[in-house]
């Protein structure tokens, strides 16, 4: 686990109704190595009915590879789409995981607001 | 055309049986219409009184107070207590003060049920479920609520209210509800603000005895929503002492349909959620840390290589003291021990977590600067760029303790990568999730709870409360079973009316300045007028012939009599009194009885009549 947050995932918006536009995470981290090149996962929960829309569909989970963290605190961001599948969703709020895959793992997340 | 009437029925009851032959029949006669007449003289006088009294009254020039012709109770809102007895079958006025800033009242009543509990004696009272099943109340169907709005000012003090209280049964136990609309105070508002700290930080973060890792993270439902909002609002009753919370919109207002509550929860409480989902990423993360790092570290405290070192520096020291520094600081970081274990305990709170935080800060403070200075030694100052020994480990290779090969090997361990240099970047990178990430989201959840609470301390802040008192059970009076008259009483068998006092005993609680008219009609009304009778004639009855008073110049009247109006009964019954023998020379006696029909009028609207009684005394026989 060579990669280090320094600032917390955020999202903009932290509110949307469904389907959401267009939501900018972000991140500031850097590599304790100097430099490493990571993966990075972004998961939603499968108990709901809230998925990620992307140019292949609706899936549960987004897969980033190949992203460079130099090893001083730099800020990056990804942008993503939340889309309901079916009916309307019963939850409030909606969270979306993180996870980096360097020399390790490490693991952060931000919570989105959904309205009705 | 009311003499008629009574004419008749007087004159053809028939002669008394004690009066004998021709003349007896013709004193009867003459005394039938004598008293036909008389009568028809003083029911028409004590008609013209009556009205004459009435009309008195109406006209009277004493200013009407306030509360006149209705009993007033008052009310003691704090001490939930009434002045006095609750009246029955007649409106009333209730009234006191309520607090400052109060908008509008709301009275309600229930009945309590007729028995009475065991051990207290006192009768039972509704359960919460029966009352929140009648919630307006059941004394004053359809009704519901009595109402009393603030007109004058709300922000008067202690202003006054009054309300008119439909009629309560008698013999009954009420429990009323006083219901009062006010806004929050700033005071109140504040402790509000203090309790949705503790409710928010207890409720989001979790239970320990459910879940095992806390904080609770992930999508928050809206059953916990609900959760949260049935204890925010059981919170701000408590506070304020409010039943419900009316102002329109508000989350706090039961009639809030969940969807626009939600809404607003989501909102508030995502700062909270959120902060708290990167609070469990971090422990996650520094869980999987130490679980590398104390087995890298019991690792390096075993490798044989360092253990050579640090007894090679040991001795070297011995000889030379300016190699004392480094022995110690190779003897420190193999001494290292393994880094605090985040326990579930731990995890239970916001607060055991900070206290974990703060506890392990010395010790990677302490065990990262051994690890570094480690790691510094064996990467950059045991051997040179070439590869060379550096010049203070020279005599450990000269002596035989290393060898060149071993400080390759320990070069090596020092890099990031490898099993020092690794341990190294582990202990600062666990350290900092510590003191900086986790300890960061410590501080940005506290900050966010208080901007929740602070946002509701706002948010209640004048906002319309509906705050209430209920009071215990009261009865209505309960005593009102006799009453005392005074009328004419006439006997046709002895061709007489007469003067008499009275007491009726009712069979049930009659409150006579409840009209009889609005219970329903005569019949449906008949325990209302039903009551028995028993009076002493005020003239006497006796001839000093054929008869005498039963007590010196009374006789004794037993009846059934029932009211016609509210003042007004016809009563018939039994007169008592002695019959004498007709023989002269005899002076025997014994009891009879006649039957007989009066007239009678409340004594207390006798004193309306004020000199009926001379009349009575001019008209009536006997006199």
């Amino acid at each position: 686990m060579a990669i280090v947050i320094d600032e917390n995932l955020t999202a903009s918006p932290t509110k949307t109704k469904m389907p959401s536009g267009a939501i900018v995470l972000r991140q500031t981290l850097h590599s304790d190595l100097g430099g490493e090149t990571v993966g990075i996962t972004y998961t939603l929960d499968g108990r709901h009915n809230v998925c990620f829309q992307t140019g292949q569909g609706q899936v549960k989970q987004i897969q980033i590879n190949g992203k460079k963290i130099p090893g001083s605190a730099t800020e990056r961001s990804d942008t993503i789409a939340l889309v309901e599948v079916g009916g309307g969703t019963e939850v409030g709020q909606i969270v979306i995981k993180q996870t980096i895959r360097g020399e390790g793992s490490t693991r952060d997340s931000v919570t989105l607001s959904v309205l009705d | 055309m009311t003499g008629p009437r009574w004419g008749p029925i007087l004159t053809e009851a028939g002669a008394l049986r004690t009066l004998c032959g021709a003349r007896g029949r013709a004193v009867a006669r003459q005394d039938r219409r004598k008293g036909a007449f008389r009568l028809a003289r003083l029911t028409l006088g004590v008609l013209l009184l009556t009205a004459a009294a009435r009309g008195a009254r109406a006209q009277a020039p004493t200013p009407v107070p306030p509360d006149a012709d209705f009993d007033v109770v008052q009310v003691d809102l704090e001490g939930q207590l009434f002045n006095r007895t609750l009246p029955f079958d007649v409106p009333f006025i209730l009234t006191g003060t309520v607090p400052t800033g109060v908008n509008n009242l709301e009275v309600r009543c229930w009945e309590l049920p007729s028995g009475r509990d065991e051990s207290s004696g006192s009768p039972v009272k509704l359960a919460d479920e029966i009352l929140q099943a009648k919630p307006q109340g059941n004394c004053w169907q359809p009704e519901g609520a009595l109402a009393w709005r603030n007109t004058i000012d709300p922000a008067a003090p202690n202003p006054t209210f009054r309300l008119m209280v439909p009629r309560l049964e008698a013999e009954r136990y009420y429990q009323f509800k006083f219901s009062f609309e006010k806004k929050v105070t700033p005071e109140d508002a504040l402790a509000f603000s203090q309790k949705v700290q503790g409710i928010v930080d207890g409720i989001l973060w979790g239970d320990a005895s459910l879940t095992a890792g806390l904080p609770l993270s992930g999508d928050l439902t809206p059953a916990e929503i609900q959760a949260i909002r049935s204890q925010l609002i059981q919170a701000l009753q408590e506070v304020t002492g409010a039943d419900r919370v009316t102002e329109p919109g508000s989350v706090f207002n039961p009639d809030t349909p969940v969807a626009a509550a939600n809404d607003e929860f989501n909102l508030l409480l995502r700062p909270v959620r959120n902060v708290q989902g990167q609070i469990d990423d971090a422990t996650e993360d520094y869980e999987d840390e130490i679980a590398d790092l104390s087995p890298l570290l019991a690792q390096l405290r075993a490798d044989p290589l360092l253990r050579k070192l640090a007894a090679a520096l040991v001795a070297r020291a011995a000889a030379d003291p300016s190699a004392q520094d480094r022995a110690d600081e190779v003897a420190a970081a193999l001494a290292v021990g393994d880094p605090p274990v985040l326990r579930r305990s731990d995890r239970q709170s916001a607060a055991t977590l900070a206290a974990f935080v703060q506890a392990s800060a010395p010790y990677f403070l302490d065990a990262d600067a051994k690890l570094s200075k480690l790691a510094d030694l064996l990467a950059n100052k045991l051997t040179g760029p070439d590869g060379s020994p550096a010049p203070a480990v020279q005599p450990l290779v000269a002596s035989g303790q290393l060898s060149a090969d071993d400080l390759a090997k320990l070069a090596a361990l020092g890099q990031p990568t490898q099993p020092v240099g690794t341990a190294d970047r582990a202990l600062t990178r666990a350290g900092d999730l510590l003191g900086a990430r986790l300890a960061g989201n410590l501080a940005s959840r506290a900050a966010a709870v208080g901007t929740l609470a602070e946002a509701y301390r706002t948010h209640v802040e004048g906002m319309s409360i509906i705050a209430g008192s209920t009071t215990g059970s009261f009865a209505t009076q309960n005593r009102n079973y006799i009453s005392a008259d005074t009328g004419i009483v006439c006997t046709p068998e002895l061709s007489e009316c007469n003067t008499y006092a009275g007491t009726n005993i009712y069979f049930r609680p009659i409150n006579k300045a409840a009209p009889l008219n609005q219970f329903g009609g005569f019949f449906q009304t008949l325990d209302r007028r039903l009551s028995l009778t028993l009076g002493l004639t005020i003239q006497g009855v006796g001839d000093e012939k054929t008869r005498a008073d039963l007590f010196n110049n009374q006789s004794l009247l037993l009846g059934l009599g029932a009211r016609m109006t509210n003042s007004v009964r016809m009563t018939a019954g039994g007169l008592l009194f002695k019959k004498l023998d007709p023989n002269p020379l005899a002076d025997e006696e014994s009891l009879t009885t006649t039957y007989f029909l009066s007239i009678s009028f409340d004594i207390d609207v006798a004193p309306a009549m004020q000199g009926i009684g001379s009349l009575f005394k001019g008209v009536l026989p006997g006199n």
